[in-house]
């Protein structure tokens, strides 16, 4: 008799866990709403189909300077999941959103609310914070998801959130992450190489932005001065005199620019130091070939290699 | 910063006026990440930033009203902070040399209602046209619309009650707000008059807002507010007779930006016109209206140029005719965080007289970081 229960509970147990996938998939697709492009990659790496993806910005937008836009409201009002790149990066337009977004699940500290950057080792923390040194980030450098073993925290951090808000689908979610985990780690031996074929190791660079530190850091670059050292600060002439000086006698071969700043003054620093000058995508979707998180770090290192055999071959 | 002033008090489109707090909270959140965060209880202490507002006027009629050429206008001290996982504070204490220490807002907005609910209580500025929702120090101008001056006073429509907000459930942006507060006193707020309190000011407002592309789109509002008018009928006889004031509002916001060059160049034009509608004793029911029409262009990383044009009947229904004015403005901005713009003002009264003022309005910022304006 106990057996038979045993059994019949056994066989419903086994019906049961059978529907769920079923039941789960005929459910509505959850909506994740990121901030950025690079996070909206990863995003949908791991949702997969159980979700829809939107971004709030483009890769081509300073994700410093997005406008809180009413349309991006109705996104966050319906949102299950929310997911920023975090250290106050976004700080100038989405907690007046999340504010007035009307959606509870989303709110710091909901089950909705995922700060991309938890458990990622971050830059430039503890650095002189004040307002003398321009738009400083007083938690440190925000733009992480540079480095592609953060792109593997970021993920964690987006399948931990979807495990919250889906908790039926976490086995698919996992297997996903899993999958990515992969393919990730596959691809990065490769990049490495890459760079060290092309004599990135150790190799000095100056960039426009402080953007690209976690970069740098993944492919042995040293960044060694910035066009504008004090962040939302145009530069003195001074410093660009100086600056170009620095190029010419440490012979620095490239100049990294973000797209969405204006190339005309760093051009004229690289064309007077003899340097190259790459813009490069520093987000996925901020050119055409950067179409998701692995073609991102691809269209970068194609970038660079194509700048410094242009330099070296002028 | 709270207020790129250039384009800042478009921010109103949103509900909110700061927010700050909420994303060094989130960041305050994440114990797993190796980090030097100042420790402990300093985090838990509200955001406070203060805005500075120095201004200098010169002009003929200052002479004789004796006012001085340079002056702090207001030091506007700000704190705030999430209070629980429920509901936010936000606390603005303005300093000035004639008015001292006022709150001019202080509410707590409930941030966890369910169905796209938004409550708001305490003392917030009303909710009614686009302009009048932003701070004084943060407007783009030295001085404030005709219009706004007379039907709302010298620090806009402002007071103590309740605010709900809904946001439709649809694919398009569509808000309605409804507030209850307290009817403000004449001198504070022309268009109505306090009488003992009793009667509430109701505002309600809805707005839309549609993309044309990516780089451009407007925003348009309705507004009505219905006040008490205790002025018409207290007069003679001291009986007191209902009487209401209604002022109603239309607002239309035009922006431009390339998103892929946002920092360099953009473009904000505004209008935004209002009638109200009132019985004076025995008299049949006076309408006065007025509006002004508004354009910046952001022609430089740091540089924008500005100009208003005001007209604006007198609510006083014994005075004909309309008041026109005039500003025009450019705005250096040193940084994300301060600010200086030399303005200059003209103004043609009903009387026939005109005059002509010229501003330095200085305005910068200490702080966390803010939102930035929309």
């Amino acid at each position: 008799m106990i057996r038979t229960i045993r059994r019949l509970a056994l066989w419903a147990s086994v019906v049961v866990l059978a529907l769920k996938p079923g039941d789960a998939s005929a459910a509505k697709q959850l909506l994740v709403v990121t901030t950025t492009q690079d996070l909206g990659a990863i995003a949908t790496e791991i949702a997969g189909d159980r979700a829809r993806v939107e971004t709030l910005s483009k890769g081509y937008q300073d994700p410093h300077f997005v406008d809180a836009k009413p349309s991006l409201l109705v996104k966050l009002r319906k949102a299950d999941l929310f997911v920023e790149v975090g250290r106050d990066l976004e700080v100038g337009w989405i907690p007046g959103l999340l504010q007035s977004a009307r959606n509870p699940r989303i709110q710091s500290g909901g089950p909705g609310f995922v700060d991309a950057s938890t458990g990622i080792a971050i830059l430039e923390q503890g650095a002189k914070v004040g307002r003398e040194e321009g738009d400083v980030h007083p938690l440190g450098n925000p733009h992480h998801w540079l480095d592609p073993k953060n792109g593997l925290v970021i993920a964690a951090n987006i399948r931990d959130g979807l495990a919250r808000v889906a908790p039926a689908d976490k086995a698919y979610f996992d297997t996903r992450y899993a999958d990515f985990e992969r393919r990730l780690r596959e691809r990065m031996a490769g990049w490495k190489k890459d760079a060290e074929s092309m004599g990135l190791t150790g190799l000095k660079v100056v960039t426009y932005h402080r953007s690209w530190p976690y970069f740098a850091d993944a492919f042995g670059l040293q960044v060694v001065n910035y066009v504008e050292p004090r962040p939302g600060v145009p530069p003195a002439p001074r410093h660009i005199q100086e600056l170009t000086e620095q190029m010419k006698s440490e012979k620095i071969p490239l100049l990294i620019v973000e797209p969405y700043f204006d190339p005309k003054l760093p051009a004229r620093v690289a064309q007077n130091s003899g340097a190259a000058l790459v813009i490069l995508p520093p987000s996925v979707g901020a050119t055409p070939e950067a179409k998701d998180y692995f073609s991102l770090f691809d269209a970068q290192l194609a970038a660079i290699r194509k700048a410094l055999a242009g330099r070296r071959t002028p | 910063m709270r207020q790129a002033l250039g384009v800042v008090f478009a921010r109103a489109a949103l509900l909110s006026c700061c927010w700050a707090a909420c994303a060094t909270v989130a960041s305050a959140q994440t114990p797993s990440s190796p980090s030097a965060l100042p420790a402990g209880a300093s985090l838990l202490n509200p955001n406070v930033s203060v805005i500075g507002w120095f201004q200098g006027e010169a002009g003929d009629q200052l002479k004789e009203e004796g006012t001085q050429a340079f002056a702090l206008r207001e030091a506007e001290l700000g704190f705030q902070a999430n209070v629980d996982p429920y509901s936010r504070a936000d606390f603005f204490i303005a300093v000035d040399p004639e008015e001292g220490v006022d709150l001019e807002e202080g509410y707590l907005t409930l941030v966890s209602l369910p169905a796209g609910f938004g409550v708001k209580v305490g003392k917030f500025r009303n909710n009614f046209g686009k302009f009048n929702r932003t701070h004084p120090p943060e407007t783009p101008f030295a001085d404030r619309p005709l219009v706004a001056e007379r039907f709302f006073g010298e620090e806009g429509l402002a007071s103590m009650g309740a605010s709900v907000s809904w946001l439709a459930p649809l694919p398009f942006y569509l808000n309605f707000d409804a507030e209850a507060t307290n009817t403000p006193e004449s001198v504070e707020a022309p268009a109505f008059a306090a009488y003992r309190g009793r009667d509430l000011l109701y505002v309600g407002r809805v707005s839309t807002f549609a993309n044309f592309g990516e780089s451009a789109n407007l925003t348009l509002g309705v507004s009505a507010a219905s006040g008490e008018n205790a002025l018409s009928l207290s007069d003679t006889t001291n009986a007191v007779e209902p009487s209401r004031a209604t002022v109603y509002g239309g607002d239309l916001t035009f922006h431009w930006k390339n998103p892929r060059r946002a920092i360099y160049r953009s473009l904000l034009a505004q209008v935004e016109w209002m009638e109200r509608s009132a019985e004076p004793l025995g008299g049949d029911d006076v309408k006065r209206s007025g509006g002004f029409a508004m354009a910046e262009y952001q022609f430089a990383r740091r540089w924008r140029a500005g100009g208003r044009y005001d007209w604006s009947r007198s609510l006083d229904p014994a005075v004909s005719g309309t008041a026109i004015g005039a500003l025009y403005y450019v705005t250096f901005s040193p940084s994300e965080f301060s600010r200086v713009s030399l303005q200059m003002r003209t103004r043609d009264l009903e009387n026939g007289s005109n005059e002509s003022r010229y501003y330095l309005k200085t305005t910068f910022n200490i702080g966390p970081h803010g939102a930035h304006p929309f």
